[in-house]
């Protein structure tokens, strides 16, 4: 080569250097394109996937503390090309926060990371505190309340109250029934199982949906059944101040009772005013109560005694927070269990009850079973509104309303007691009518920032607790708040249902309880699967039934908030099988609140009440994507 | 589940009845509500005796009510009783042909004229079903000795 084509060459390199990497360099980088979910239970397995920009060099993977199977996890395999998946296996224990790095061989090692939980049950631990009432395998009515502490691991120990005695030395009554042993194993979806070993009552069974890492619905499903909450608990040091409260059960006789009233804690003493509605004496209204004691508060569960109440001379509580207690009448010769919430500091008024959803529900020492759930628009002590009611066995026809129009008054502070109130539905003709049985509420006003059915949860706070005074009729409920809304997206739905209809041949039985919990997706339909509780197997030929339904919501034109799910088929996958031809009807209080009740017009016989409760997605783990150009 | 029922006897439950009185300090009820008439109505209550003709059937559908047949003087009536007297587990033993004495307000029930039992007496035992109210009993099988009148009250 001569020096002019030598210097030609020399030219060219330089110019095709300096034109490709120096005037213009490529941008090298990756990302996890498929990245892990933000919590995984132990052991549990993922996909992931990063992508390159600039270079197709390999992708190396490994992971924090420890990069090793048993402290961080594993992968299938440690070496991908851009955008080839790896399987990754989280360590077989809850070690927590890890980070999962995805490092190019590229120039430069361009990296991103991902960081996923380990941990179990979604992350659902702590101290939770629970409630229930139903009808146990004896057939007695029961409430049972207590608290537990829920390990990492799902393990647990706790105590609990369980009380279904009803005079004459009926049922059973069991103090202090310290859980010594059990495990809560809770899916990414919320629902999962709660398995308790207690000393008194034995080994109980409950199914249960997270609606949210603090809160969630949960029935009994072990031969007894029964419905209530799961709440996370956050202690307080001692409770002071007034409160709404509302129990139902059994009196000493065997009779249906339903209470509520207010109440104030002042030191260890309380006094209040109170509303109850027996079986046997009717319902009477406005008596006042003094005298009663709060005991040493509080073990580590957060349980306590009050003796001399009007719920009971013997009660305990489990403390949810300062804000909510669930209580327990603990006498051996009847039994109660309900709630009791703040009313905090400020004076209620007729103006305190704006728009309001409620529920009303009774148990099965009800004369007629029954249920009623609607809507109202208050105004000065007046009301206007729209219900459902459902009652069996009265020998009425029809037997239910649909979308019934009522109208009444109301008062709050009756004879001056703060929050303390009364509703009454116009009657028809003299009668009551309006809304069949169902007349009169009493009425307790709650601190507006309290959520009644998610005691944790700072939105959707306010309303009351209520019980039913009417004459033929009794039972409890609550009325919330209504806010505009929509009924789409992730719900968690529970019912209590009475009397149930079936459609097997040959249970051995003609009536019960029957408690559903499930999951669903609303849109077009409410689709979803979950379980019942049946323990007289009056459903199917089993106690405890998986079901899955997908029925069409249908808004009511005529009134807002208010929702048609029928045909509401559920379909039996186990045992035998079959379905449940139900319909339903629900009313509205906020996207995240809704209540549901069974249509009559399914001619079941059966009714149920219930709660439709939004869900959020479980677990507090934080993914992040770092790239590194 | 373990569930404990313990049995006590008549003795006891007029122990109870006589001890039952609340211990806490109240008023009485400021306001007695309201003047809705009850669906069953004590003054209008009869008794009768009668001969059980059919108990009622164990079926899958709780849309059929419990009735207990039962020849009267007057013809045939249909009772009604609870799902409580009826329970599997201790329910009260019925047969037919058996001698009864029954207590209640006749009814009219999905277009049947039924009688709803408040008491049911046989084989000597007399069952408290239901309250003045119509209310149901929990447990009349083993409310038997609850033959006078009940107290109800507070909880």
């Amino acid at each position: 080569m001569n020096r002019k084509s030598l210097g030609v060459v020399l030219v060219a390199l330089c110019a095709t250097y300096f034109a490709g990497c120096s005037s213009n360099p490529r941008q090298v980088g990756i990302s996890i394109t498929t990245a892990p979910p933000a919590s995984l239970a132990p052991g549990g397995m993922a996909q992931l996937a990063a992508t390159e920009t600039g270079t197709t060099a390999s992708i190396d993977w490994t992971c924090t503390p420890g990069n090793s199977a048993s402290t961080c996890g594993s992968f299938s395999t440690t070496t991908t090309t851009s955008g080839q998946a790896t399987t990754y296996t989280a360590p077989p224990t809850a070690v927590g926060q890890v980070t999962i790095t995805a490092t190019s061989e590229a120039k430069g090692a361009p990296f991103a990371t991902a960081s996923v939980n380990i941990q179990a049950n979604q992350g659902i631990a702590g101290n939770f505190a629970f409630y229930m009432t139903g009808l146990d395998a004896a057939q007695d009515i029961y409430s049972l309340a207590g608290a537990i502490l829920i390990n990492a691991d799902g393990t647990l120990t706790g105590e609990q109250d369980f009380n279904s005695a009803s005079g004459g030395g009926n049922g059973s009554t069991f103090l202090d029934d310290q859980i010594t042993s059990g495990n809560l194993s809770v899916g990414a979806n919320g629902v999962g199982t709660l398995t308790l070993v207690s000393t008194a009552v034995g080994t109980e069974i409950f199914t249960v949906n997270f609606v949210n890492n603090s809160h969630a619905l949960i029935i009994e499903s072990d031969g007894s059944t029964a419905s209530g909450s799961l709440d996370l608990q956050t202690l307080p040091s001692t409770l002071t101040g007034s409160y709404a409260f509302a129990l139902s059960g059994v009196g000493s006789s065997g009779e249906g009772v339903a209470i509520g009233g207010v109440l104030t804690i002042t030191g260890n003493a309380i006094a209040g005013t109170f509303d109850e509605n027996d079986a046997i004496n009717g319902p009477t209204a406005g008596s006042t109560f003094s005298g009663a004691t709060l005991g040493a508060v509080v073990d580590t569960f957060g349980r306590g005694t009050i003796t001399n109440g009007p719920f009971g001379a013997s009660a305990v509580f489990y403390t949810i927070n300062q804000n909510a207690i669930r209580l327990m009448d603990m006498d051996t010769t009847d039994s109660a269990g309900g709630s009791a919430f703040s009313q905090g500091s400020g004076t209620f008024s007729n103006s305190s009850l704006g728009n309001s959803v409620f529920i009303d529900q009774g148990n099965f020492a009800e004369s007629f079973l029954y249920a009623a759930v609607g809507e109202i628009v208050p105004s000065a002590g007046n009301f206007s509104g729209v219900a459902d009611v459902n009652e069996q066995g009265t020998g009425l026809t029809p037997s239910f309303l649909d979308a019934a129009s009522i109208s009444g008054s109301y008062t709050i502070g009756i004879g001056g007691t703060n929050g303390y109130g009364s509703l009454s539905i116009a009657m028809v003709n003299g009668a009551a009518g309006g809304l069949m049985d169902v007349s009169d509420f009493g009425i307790y006003m709650v601190d507006p920032s309290v959520n009644v059915n998610d005691p944790n949860n700072s939105v959707g706070g306010g309303g009351a607790l209520i019980i039913d005074l009417s004459t033929n009729v009794l039972g409890v409920g609550s009325l919330v708040p209504q806010t505009a809304g929509s009924f789409t997206g992730n719900y968690a739905l529970g019912f209590q249902d009475f009397f149930p209809g079936g459609t097997v041949t040959n249970p051995p039985v003609n009536s019960g309880e029957a408690d559903f919990l499930g999951g669903a997706v609303a849109g077009a339909n409410l689709a979803g699967s979950g379980t019942i509780s049946d323990p007289r197997e009056v459903l199917n030929n089993a106690q405890v039934d998986s079901v899955t339904f997908s029925a069409p919501i249908t808004a009511d034109s005529s009134n807002a908030g208010r929702f048609t799910i029928s045909p509401f088929t559920v379909t039996i996958t186990n045992g035998a099988g079959g379905t449940v031809p139900y319909a339903a009807n629900v009313y509205q209080a906020s996207s995240g609140q809704l209540f549901w009740i069974e249509d009559g017009a399914d001619t079941l016989s059966s009714v149920f009440g219930g709660q439709i409760q939004a869900t959020s997605t479980l677990g507090a783990g934080l993914v992040k994507k770092v790239k590194k150009p | 589940m373990k569930r404990w029922y313990p049995e006590l006897g008549a003795l006891v439950l007029l122990v109870f009845f006589s001890i039952a009185a609340p211990t806490h300090a109240q008023t009485a009820a400021a306001t007695t509500k309201p003047a809705i008439p009850l669906r069953y109505d004590v003054s209008k209550e009869v008794t009768l005796d009668a001969t059980v003709i059919g108990v009622p059937e164990k079926s899958s559908h709780a849309q059929s009510q419990p009735f207990l047949v039962l020849q009267t003087k007057s013809g045939l009536i249909n009772g009604r009783l609870t799902s409580f007297a009826q329970n599997e587990k201790g329910g009260i033993a019925i047969r037919p042909g058996q001698q009864v004495k029954v207590t209640g307000v006749m009814m009219s029930l999905q277009a049947k004229q039924v009688l709803e039992v408040r008491t049911l007496e046989i084989d000597g035992r007399t069952y408290q079903i239901r309250t003045k109210r119509g209310f149901p009993l929990e447990h009349p099988e083993r409310n038997v000795a609850s033959t006078t009148e009940l107290k109800g009250g507070l909880l």
